[in-house]
């Protein structure tokens, strides 16, 4: 969907970017310094996405927008979270806490958080992603999600 | 002896890729030890593992011990498995 512009797109991008960075940034501090100090269950829990080792059900579709009817809201947060994940410095693959926050985001459709493991030749690749039913954020296809069975 | 309940894992490529949940740390399993460890999904003994690892790697008896008793002992120095 696209947004209206007008002569006062620029201002309201700014007022909009005042609202929604600070929220957002404090999850993403809370996640940053919650993986380094909790237990990632017991921190995705607390932050309203709970992780699952459940089996992964089949088939995921890797992009949730074509499935997945955001609100406008909730589309503004996750752009402000990835430009904030971007430029983040305090973790080179900054996936989990990506995931982390997004699921606060999102936390009102019952997504669980995955982690998921690839090997590229004797390199352990690791990737954290959202499933909101049979939809994924954020996983690219070719991890593997863990599991408990 | 069994996995405990706070471990995750994934085999990829043929490998067993284990994440202990209350540290954040992976660690990764030879193909050897896949066996063993999808056995230990139960409370198993070593004995049980020892029979696995002879009948399915094709090793004789005393290597199979050894191989079992260094791996058992490596699981319980991680403290991903109850006794």
């Amino acid at each position: 969907m696209t947004e209206r512009r007008g002569p006062l797109a620029p201002f309201a991008r700014r007022v909009h970017a005042a609202v929604l960075v600070p929220p957002v940034l404090l999850w993403l501090a809370v996640a940053e310094i919650g993986v380094r100090t909790v237990r990632l269950p017991t921190l995705a829990s607390m932050m309203g996405v709970p992780f699952s080792a459940d089996p992964v059900p089949e088939p995921a579709p890797s992009d949730a927008s074509a499935t997945l009817a955001l609100t406008r809201g909730e589309r503004r947060r996750l752009r402000v979270l990835e430009r904030l994940v971007s430029v983040w410095p305090f973790a080179d693959g900054p996936c989990l806490r990506q995931s982390l926050v997004a699921g606060r985001i999102l936390r009102r459709r019952g997504p669980v958080l995955r982690l998921g493991v690839a090997l590229d030749g004797a390199d352990l690749q690791a990737h954290a992603w959202l499933q909101l039913g049979a939809v994924t954020i954020g996983s690219p296809a070719h991890f593997s999600a863990l599991t408990a069975g | 002896m069994r996995r405990r309940s706070d471990v995750v894992w994934r085999q990829v490529d043929g490998s067993i890729v284990v994440l202990d949940l209350r540290t954040s740390q992976y660690f990764s399993l030879n193909p050897s030890a896949t066996v063993l460890w999808q056995l230990l999904q139960d409370d198993t003994d070593v004995d049980t593992l020892v029979d696995a690892l002879v009948e399915r790697e094709d090793v004789d008896r005393e290597r199979a011990t050894s191989d079992v008793g260094a791996f058992v002992e490596q699981l319980r120095s991680l403290r991903l498995v109850d006794d």
